[in-house]
């Protein structure tokens, strides 16, 4: 009696159970993100009005700084690493090589990467000209960003160089490849 | 001889009248809907460029045409919860859906729903195409 009361109530319940049918219809959408700060690449040192300091006219490379020149990469979202290009890189510089040629300047530096939020990433055999990459802090969203370095640490000058033609200027551009 | 007419009168008209009785003919129509309850998208695809660090909103319409039989829509629902996270710092959030004026009443006739839309991508999602694809699903 009791079997047949449950079964009946069970009866009763799928009964009550509504027949339903289902329709949908598919809404895409598609997001195109842009970083704003894309392909942006910016100096950040203080240059050109640091001083690397004063060096004595002959001899060896003489330790001065050190100082870094510095750019920062912005982004561009894709978390691919960034890749930049040094276009002009003075070592050595004739501030007047019409009045007094032969004499000039040296610097001696050193290209760093930063690299994916880690400490700085020497570059090996640096070239003006050459194409380099580094890797980008937080993971290479839009609000990611790398440094460059080009940390000068000796200069010299040749031993007849004149001690009245002023503080010697050396330019570095680098560029963005991707 | 006129006695005859006049019984062979009255049994003519009789039988005409007995002739003549009522017949009813039926005709049933059976209407059917061109369509099924049915659900389309108005506003897909919806496809906006976000710069990082902002916003972009829309607004979402459905429409529905019955079938015909006159029973409401039960229930309007999304196979996906919102807001949407994608992982990649853009969010898609969608408020429940509006519907709008119902005057369900027959084959073809129908009803737009509507839904608010909005992306939020943050400053460190990743460039390029974001893609989303939910369903809005009509049980009766």
């Amino acid at each position: 009696m009791k079997k047949k009361i449950i079964m009946l109530i069970a009866m009763m319940v799928i009964i009550s159970i509504p027949v339903l049918s289902q329709t949908q219809a598919t809404q895409n959408v598609n997001v195109n993100v842009t970083c704003p700060g894309s392909s942006q690449m910016y100096p950040e040192s203080v240059l050109p009005s640091e001083n690397l300091g004063t060096i004595q006219a002959g001899g060896d490379f003489q330790e001065v700084g050190p100082v870094e020149v510095k750019w920062r990469f912005e982004g561009d979202g894709t978390n691919n690493p960034r890749q930049f290009n040094i276009v002009l890189w003075q070592q050595a510089v004739e501030p007047d090589p019409i009045n007094y040629p032969q004499e000039k300047v040296e610097i001696q530096s050193q290209w760093y990467a930063d690299g994916n939020g880690t400490s700085k990433e020497l570059i090996n055999s640096p070239e003006q000209g050459g194409k380099y990459q580094v890797y980008l802090n937080e993971g290479g969203g839009c609000d990611s960003w790398g440094y460059i370095y080009l940390q000068i640490t000796g200069a010299k000058a040749t031993e007849h160089f004149p001690s009245n033609m002023g503080p010697v200027v050396f330019r570095f551009t680098i560029d963005v490849v991707d | 001889m006129k006695k005859f007419f006049a019984i062979l009168a009255v049994l003519v008209l009789f039988g005409t009248y007995a002739w003549a009785g009522d017949a009813t003919q039926t005709v049933n129509v059976t209407v059917t809907c061109s369509d099924q309850l049915v659900v389309t998208c108005q506003s897909s695809p919806w496809e906006p460029s976000v710069a990082a660090g902002a916003s972009a909103t829309s607004t979402f319409t459905w429409n529905i045409t019955g079938d015909g039989t006159n029973n409401p829509v039960l229930v309007l629902g999304y196979n996906k919860v919102f807001p949407w996270d994608d992982g990649n710092g853009v969010i898609l959030d969608l408020n429940d859906p509006v519907q709008g004026d119902w005057r369900y009443e027959g084959c073809n006739d129908n009803v737009s729903v509507t839904a608010e839309a909005t992306v939020t991508v943050d400053l460190h999602a990743t460039s390029g195409v974001h893609t989303f694809a939910f369903d809005l699903t009509a049980t009766y």
